[in-house]
């Protein structure tokens, strides 16, 4: 098995025009698809994020202070995820209930290069 | 591993069918009373970021043991974040702050904060539409496109509605939320009429979504719930309502066919209407006869009356002819007085029908409804050419596809011509 990160980036302006009924479904349809993670096997962990932080940028280390929800799509969470192959991870970020709603899931494997023997 | 046990997917996650509407009701009553109108829409951003939080924490962290509780708590910490943001409110939210240190969602409050809401946002100097659309929105929790289609209004005109109600709270002084409701009478009567309205917004059945209308009327019964167990002793019309809606939710699925098409009263299912319904109208009418007559004790009379008949003609139309009459001393109004020469042609003969109904022709020609139920009873009463004729104005007054489908299949019944001798 071999180990991923998966970030979830959320379209802002879409959440936000949603009503709470809509956002109820959005949130129950996400922990099924979470659940269903766990039972295969797959969910190693994960978490949201908060809106606000700040990013450090450049040699001089310049700080620019969130909020970032004005920015269109924004990382709103992350998991790691354990599965045999990218591929397998690709089909599982397929089903994460934010693309119904426009948002964007990336998948990055972990670097794990064994020592040489 | 993060992710805690859960019995079965299948299983709904929520214990509440609607719990985020009924939380964005809840809280933002008990904000808004708390914080005041001049910082509603913070009040609403709050909302939809502890939403939007919910979605991130709960996946992966589970659901919180008490979800509502955990909304509130978010969405205030998120509301203070936006008045320390904003240095106008910054004073405000630091003696807010000093004074109520700790915040819970407490059952008695949040009650007591949309009671105050409904007869605050009642406001006579608002339109009626007004007044639905805020509390759908508000209270109900629905969203605006929800309330578009919901009140077959577009949407930039519900968000322009909505505006303009917030603009006008803002304008009132901040205590319009602490109305004392027991000492309102005229507040009542306005907060009832609301309820009517809203119910028959969703109990309307010329428009596509069911689902949706069964909601609102659920959120008017559930509004007036609050109210009858506020006052429904002192103040027995509340009462009287909330018979009137219960016998009407009884009907609410036999109302339309599977193809989402108006079937009328003669022609529904009565084996279809919901028995536990009907008693709870009944329970809510027998415990509370009135001294005074009230136009809502009439109308769940005679939706009793119905609820009780075994088919349309064994309805005792006589009774409901007495109750209409007894409505029309009160409310002359012309749809009252058609629904009224309804009840006496099934009493008295449908030519004493069509002669009251002639005797309507002025105050109700505008309205398809009236040539609908005038050639109706020209058709019963064998007189196809006059039936027709009612039909084709009805056709003219109404431009809703669904309603001339009714209307047409209305005219196809009538024979076409008289055999040519």
């Amino acid at each position: 098995m071999k180990n991923y990160l998966l970030l979830l980036y959320d379209h802002v302006d879409t959440l936000q025009e949603m009503s709470p009924e809509e956002m109820q479904k959005l949130v129950q349809a996400h922990m099924q698809w979470t659940e269903k993670l766990a039972q295969l096997g797959h969910l190693r962990g994960g978490d949201g994020l908060e809106e606000t932080g700040a990013y450090i940028k450049g040699k001089n280390a310049l700080v620019t202070d969130g909020p970032f929800i004005e920015t269109k799509e924004m990382i709103g969470g992350y998991y790691l995820l354990q599965a045999e192959s990218l591929e397998q991870v690709v089909e599982l970020a397929k089903e994460c209930p934010c693309h119904l709603w426009g948002g964007t899931t990336e998948v990055r494997p972990i670097m794990d290069y064994a020592p040489p023997a | 591993m993060p992710h805690p046990p859960n019995p079965s997917s299948a299983q709904p996650i929520f214990s509440t069918e609607h719990l985020f509407r009924e939380t964005y009701g809840e809280v933002f009553s008990l904000l808004y009373r708390r914080y005041g109108p001049a910082h509603q829409e913070s009040i609403e951003d709050a909302l939809q970021e502890a939403f939007y939080a919910a979605l991130k924490v709960w996946p992966t962290k589970g659901l919180p043991q008490k979800p509502q509780a955990w909304l509130l708590t978010v969405a205030q910490h998120k509301l203070l974040n936006h008045l320390k943001r904003s240095n106008l409110h910054q004073a405000a939210a630091q003696q807010y702050a000093q004074e109520n240190p700790a915040v819970a969602l407490c059952e008695g409050e949040t009650q007591e904060s949309q009671l105050q809401l409904l007869f605050a946002c009642c406001h006579p100097k608002l339109s009626e539409s007004a007044q639905i659309i805020f509390a759908l929105k508000h209270l109900g929790g629905f969203g605006v496109e929800e309330i578009a289609q919901g009140v077959q209004q577009s949407k930039e005109a519900v968000y322009k509605s909505l505006q303009r109600s917030r603009k006008f709270f803002q304008t009132l002084s901040p205590d319009f939320m602490e109305l004392d409701i027991q000492a309102s009478p005229d507040r009542l009567q306005n907060v009832l009429r609301i309820l009517y309205l809203l119910f028959n917004e969703g109990y309307d059945t010329t428009q596509g979504n069911n689902l949706l209308n069964r909601d609102i009327c659920l959120e008017a019964v559930r509004l007036t719930h609050l109210l009858q167990e506020k006052m429904g002793q002192q103040r027995l019309e509340v009462r009287h309502l909330l018979a009137l809606q219960y016998f009407q939710l009884s009907r609410f699925e036999t109302r339309l066919d599977d193809q989402g098409r108006f079937v009328p009263l003669s022609r529904q299912d009565r084996s279809q209407w919901d028995k536990p319904l009907i008693s709870r109208g009944y329970h809510f009418l027998k415990e509370a006869f009135p001294r005074q007559l009230n136009p809502y004790y009439l109308q769940a009379c005679i939706a009793g009356l119905h609820a009780a008949a075994p088919t349309y003609a064994q309805t005792d139309w006589c009774a409901i002819k007495r109750l209409y009459d007894l409505l029309l001393q009160q409310n002359n109004s012309f749809i009252i007085a058609l629904n009224s020469a309804i009840a006496v042609a099934e009493c008295d003969g449908v030519a004493q029908g069509i002669n009251l109904l002639l005797d309507l022709k002025e105050s109700a020609a505008h309205y398809y409804l009236y040539h609908i139920a005038l050639g109706d009873l020209y058709h019963r009463s064998r007189q196809p050419a006059q039936a027709k004729a009612c039909y084709q104005t009805a056709l003219r007054l109404t431009s809703s596809p669904a309603r001339q489908e009714i209307i047409q299949q209305k005219q196809e019944q009538v024979p076409t011509s008289q055999p040519e001798a």
